[in-house]
């Protein structure tokens, strides 16, 4: 099984432990990753997208076409990549739309022709690897930890631009059933589908309204499942909980604070791979107590 | 407060919105379906997406220009999941900021973000080489390497119409 | 031969876009008489065309107009009345095929009226005139469907002295109302409604009931309709069984799955009796359901157990023997085969599931749909009519309502189902009449109330407490113990609203069942794009279908409420009796006709012909009642047979005069 990789911007540079953990983990399973060299930026929303739309779809199919050269479908471990791409593929199936890309494109001799498909790296487990081959995986299953699932947006929503869909989008199953098989309790919360209050800019706009989110949706855990781990597959979503737990509690907001972990890292330790292999140092500890 | 529909000189902002990307808004009936799931709507701006679609049908331009509530759309896509009559509320939403970008009202992490795009092919760009090599990473393959790469992005970004907004480099 | 020829200007409809002064220069030395109306549809203008046959000034008679969908039999009669055969007529129809179309064009939509004109002319001229078949009439009514509508339509027409045949489908007649409990605007009881409705149905000599069936075929037209029934097997000696029940307490729960008539919420077993109120009263074994107790299947010969003869639970409890298992059942039924004069269809809605609506939760037991919710506020209901959530049997404290779920939604239907409001107001006045306690809400885009007493009916909801929220619910998140938050929008406050609540029920989409669209296709009646039957004309036709013959009535034809349901259902009844009642019926001449001179029974338009319509004997003849004028025998290799009024003649002159 072979994927080009999408590395995007933020796990390259930001969590380059979550880059590692994904290699990893796929390095395990027998997947290949290729490098698309020379790609860039998908572009993220808050960029070239928010600005016009030619030159989004533009930047979207030139990454794209990078990977039909290789006659591969795309894996990407960022959900914002995963949905500005998707949603770049789903306006491209406009003929006109993809004619004036093209001509941009043709400038220095890339083509998009629309034949690479664009998945999440949580699908590759719970859609292209056999289930029972990746349990034979484990080696040190996960006993009396309960997880608090957090699927994040952007890989549940809209379902018409995406080639793998929960069955229902509104109560999703994959990471549940991906979770459950590292042999932790992953219970239903009713908040499981809220914003994580990050998205592509509350966040950065307006903290008192960012915050909210993350309230409301630490709440929801808190009084309905009590977790000792939250699993998200959406490095956005990781960095907002982290980092606003942790200004929450500095601001009195909360007193506690509910490790964050990226499913694959999760799923790497799982495997044996060394927790310093995949995880940085300043979380690792917290992550650790809670996991052994 | 109340706002005043003009009859006269009013644009056709359904045909400007959907030169945009902007899809389906005449088609809005303001069942309010979207307004009860969507994030914008929760933390309570001012201008949420079906307001602003009335403004949009009324031919009302002046709160589409100035409302922040656009720029905090999160892209979460579950107003486009819920819609009962087949508009795309989000891109409408984005559509609402190409038409302020117009305007020359640009969020400053927008600009900020196409520029860095511009200068290195990433939106969110930092030097931890080393600490990649800690991880055993390789370099990036990006553009950001690949000066004929990073050209190409350039030339997209300066054959669009984000060239004439005065914010890519000379 | 003398032409008159009569220009509409339909107000502004034509003459905007025609230039009808064009046009009477253009035809003027063409034909006898041109002349043209504001309105040709008018009495004054009738009268100006009678008056010209009547002074012999024309003979031949071209309307340039509307389609000859609208007017065509109107126009007819004025030749009739002047006494000329109503069939030297033809329409040009330059509105819909011209003016409607070609708003942009004028000039050139005025040359295309021209064309059209001329091959109405061209055709004229080689009409003949004809006489009306007529056919002696079958003075009996097939109802198909046996709800509200069905029996109501049924009742009239045995009063008025035809025989009816009513087939329903289920075990018992009764339909959706018998499964309500009150209905709006008077909170009256649907039992009290509907039950002696189903009595009368059951005892008047003039209606054969025959439930448990299907149509299974329907053959010839109007005024004669051959109609094959399917009976399906009861394998219950209906003339024996006396609805007393025994058998359906006996039969084990391995048997039992979950009862229609409960829409899902109770279980029934493998032998059951529809309802309480079950008319007619009398049990059906299910065998796809039956564990075959004792291993004796149907059809097993009598065995001995223990030196007895072994019965099965059912067998035993039967006291007056209907249940005999070692007869040997036909699982086909019994096949029927009578003729009407006319068909009433009449076969209800079907709501949408919860499964379809993923946003709302549709896997919690606590979302139910509103025809779910009617059981339990109905006295023969799981729970006897008191408000309780079935995931634990505990009295709620609060229910959401939630509208418009699969109505008004591109995504499933664009119609409104029409009575969601009023009945989700009706059910939130009865919970809140039996438990004050209980909050209730109501989540809608808007409050569709119109109707007399309607409004009142809403405005008393409100002053009752009944929270009305408008604006849809975008989702329903699940709570631990079973309770539901609501995703709901307040356009009045222009705010999202979030409620937790016990129970949640969806006001789910009113349609056409499967099972009616493959009824419709059997007997040829047109299915709207809503998915509904087709009327023949919204406002002049409601009841017709678009099959001469075939009438509609009830929710098959489109969301109505009682009252509507009724009427139309009334109006249906008149409508065939207003046919029925007389001695013979007219029938448009436009059928195959044999010239015997050429034919060589060489039996080619035998073969072909969809209805079995013309038989060879020596020569070719018509079955002048089976032929509907398809035109498929007029391919006859020695051009033996013509269609009357479309004959090879008069369409070549029209292709003629539209291409030269």
């Amino acid at each position: 099984m072979r994927f080009g990789f999408f590395l995007g911007c933020q796990i390259p540079f930001l969590k380059p432990e979550v880059e590692a953990s994904i290699r990893k983990v796929m390095s395990v399973l027998g997947v290949e990753l290729l490098d698309l060299e020379g790609y860039s930026c998908c572009p993220t929303w808050m960029s070239v997208p928010s600005l016009d739309l030619n030159a989004w779809l533009a930047i979207s199919a030139r990454n794209l076409a990078i990977a039909e050269n290789l006659g591969v479908d795309v894996v990407t471990g960022c959900s914002n990549c995963f949905s500005v791409l998707n949603h770049a593929i789903y306006l491209l199936k406009d003929e006109r739309r993809r004619f004036d890309v093209n001509r941009i494109l043709s400038k220095f001799g890339k083509f998009y022709r629309g034949t690479s498909k664009v998945y999440h790296v949580l699908h590759v487990f719970s859609d292209f690897v056999d289930m029972r081959e990746l349990k034979r995986k484990i080696k040190y299953p996960l006993k009396d930890l309960t997880v608090a699932i957090h699927p994040g947006c952007q890989l549940l929503w809209p379902t018409r631009v995406m080639d793998v869909r929960e069955e229902n989008p509104f109560y999703p199953e994959k990471l549940k059933n991906l979770v459950e098989i590292l042999g932790a309790k992953a219970p239903y919360y009713s908040r499981l589908d809220y914003c994580c209050g990050a998205g592509t800019s509350v966040a950065y706009i307006d903290y008192e309204k960012s915050s909210y989110f993350v309230l409301t949706k630490l709440e929801s855990m808190k009084e309905e499942i009590d977790p000792d781990i939250i699993v998200t597959p959406c490095s956005t979503c990781l960095i907002q909980l982290e980092e606003m737990q942790k200004r929450l509690k500095k601001d009195g907001k909360i007193n506690f604070e509910i490790p964050v972990v990226y499913y694959t890292q999760l799923l790497a330790i799982c495997m044996g791979i060394p927790a310093n292999e995949v995880l940085k140092e300043e979380s690792m500890k917290k992550i650790l107590e809670v996991i052994r | 407060m109340k706002y005043v529909v003009k009859v006269e000189r009013k644009r056709n902002l359904v045909e400007v919105i959907s030169n945009l990307g902007g899809e389906g808004v005449s088609k809005c009936i303001q069942c309010g379906s979207c307004m009860s799931v969507c994030p914008v709507t929760l933390v309570g701006f001012d201008y949420p997406n079906k307001k602003l679609f009335k403004f949009v049908q009324m031919g009302e331009e002046d709160p589409l220009l100035s409302d922040p509530s656009p720029w905090a759309c999160v892209a979460c896509g579950r107003c486009i999941e819920v819609c009962s009559q087949d508009v795309n509320p989000f891109s409408v939403y984005f559509a609402l900021r190409r038409l302020q970008v117009r305007g020359f009202r640009i969020h400053p992490l927008a600009k900020e973000a196409v520029g860095s795009i511009y200068e290195s092919g990433h939106a969110i760009f930092v030097d931890n080489s080393e600490e990649r090599e800690k991880f055993g990473l390789p370099e990036v393959s990006s553009a950001a390497k690949s000066k004929k790469d990073l050209n190409e992005i350039r030339e997209i970004l300066r054959s669009s119409d984000i060239s004439d907004l005065g914010i890519l480099p000379r | 031969m003398k032409i008159g020829l009569y220009i509409c200007h339909c107000g502004r409809n034509i003459a905007d876009v025609v230039d009808i002064k064009n046009l009477i220069g253009y035809f003027k030395d063409k034909v006898n008489v041109v002349r043209d109306h504001l309105f040709m549809c008018s009495e004054p203008a009738w009268e100006m065309i009678r008056s010209d046959v009547t002074n012999k000034l024309v003979d031949r008679v071209v309307i340039a107009a509307c389609s000859p969908y609208n007017h065509e039999k109107f126009f007819r009669s004025a030749l009739e009345t002047a006494g000329l055969s109503k069939y030297l007529l033809e329409i040009a129809n330059i509105r819909e095929q011209c003016s409607w179309v070609h708003g942009k064009n004028k000039r050139e939509a005025t040359e295309k009226a021209k064309r059209l004109i001329e091959a109405a002319i061209s055709k004229v001229k080689t009409l003949k005139p004809l006489d009306d078949l007529r056919f002696e009439v079958e003075r009996s009514v097939l109802v198909i469907g046996g709800g509200i509508a069905g029996m109501t339509a049924s009742l009239d027409l045995a009063k008025m002295g035809f025989k009816v045949y009513l087939v329903e489908k289920e075990p018992s007649v009764g339909g959706k109302l018998i499964k309500f409990d009150k209905i709006f605007p008077l909170n009256d009881c649907a039992s009290c409604v509907v039950s002696s409705l189903m009595a009368e149905v059951a005892n008047n000599p003039m209606i054969e009931l025959i439930t448990y069936a299907e149509v299974e075929e329907v053959d010839g037209s109007f005024g004669n309709f051959n109609v094959k029934v399917r009976k399906k097997q009861t394998y219950v000696d209906w003339e024996k069984c006396i609805g007393c029940g025994a058998c359906t307490t006996v039969c084990p729960p391995k048997a039992w799955k979950p009862n229609e008539f409960d829409e899902g919420l109770s279980k029934r077993a493998a032998m059951y009796i529809v309802s309480p109120q079950a008319v007619p009263k009398k049990a059906v074994h299910d065998p796809e359901l039956c564990v075959n107790c004792g291993k004796k299947k149907l059809g097993t010969r009598r065995f001995l157990r223990g030196g007895k003869e072994y019965l099965t639970p059912c067998e035993k409890a039967c006291p007056t023997k209907a249940i005999d298992r070692s007869k040997s059942w036909n699982p086909e039924g019994e096949l029927l085969n009578f003729n009407v004069g006319a068909i009433i269809v009449a076969t209800g809605y079907k709501v949408m599931e919860k499964e379809t609506f993923k946003e709302y939760a549709p896997h919690s037991p606590n979302v139910i749909t509103a025809l779910q919710f009617e059981r339990i506020l109905s006295p023969t209901g799981p729970t006897g009519g008191k408000v309780l959530r079935l995931s634990d049997g505990k009295k709620p404290k609060a229910i959401s309502f939630i509208s418009c779920v699969g109505s008004r939604d591109v995504r499933y239907h664009t119609y409104c189902s029409k009575v969601c409001c009023l009945y989700m107001l009706k059910q939130a006045r009865l919970v809140k009449e039996r438990e004050p306690e209980i909050d209730v809400y109501i989540h809608v885009i808007d409050v569709r109330a119109p109707g007399k007493d309607l409004e009142e009916y809403y405005i008393e909801a409100r002053r009752m407490g009944i929270g009305v929220i408008r604006g849809k619910v975008g989702g329903i998140e699940e709570l631990p113990n079973g309770r539901l938050r609501i995703l709901g929008f307040d356009a009045d406050l222009g705010m999202p609203v979030e409620v937790e609540v016990d129970l949640v029920v969806l006001a789910t989409a009113i349609e056409l069942p499967e099972d009616s669209k493959e009824l419709a296709r059997k007997i040829g009646v047109a299915v709207d794009p809503s998915g509904f039957l087709k009327e023949d004309h919204p406002k002049l036709r409601p009841v017709e279908s678009t099959l001469s013959g075939i009438f509609l009535a009830g929710c098959c034809q489109g969301p109505k409420d009682v009252s509507e349901t009724v009427a139309q259902a009334k109006a249906a009844a008149a409508s065939v009796a207003s046919l029925l009642s007389k001695e013979e019926i007219k029938v448009e001449p436009f059928i195959a006709k044999v010239n015997e001179e050429a034919c060589s029974g060489c039996g080619i338009c035998e073969n072909v012909c969809p209805f079995n319509a013309i038989k060879v004997n020596e020569v070719a003849v018509v079955d002048e009642r089976s032929c509907k004028g398809c035109g498929i025998c007029a391919s006859c290799p020695a051009k033996a047979i013509d269609i009357q009024g479309y004959s090879a003649e008069s369409i070549i002159a029209e292709i003629d005069a539209l291409v030269g």
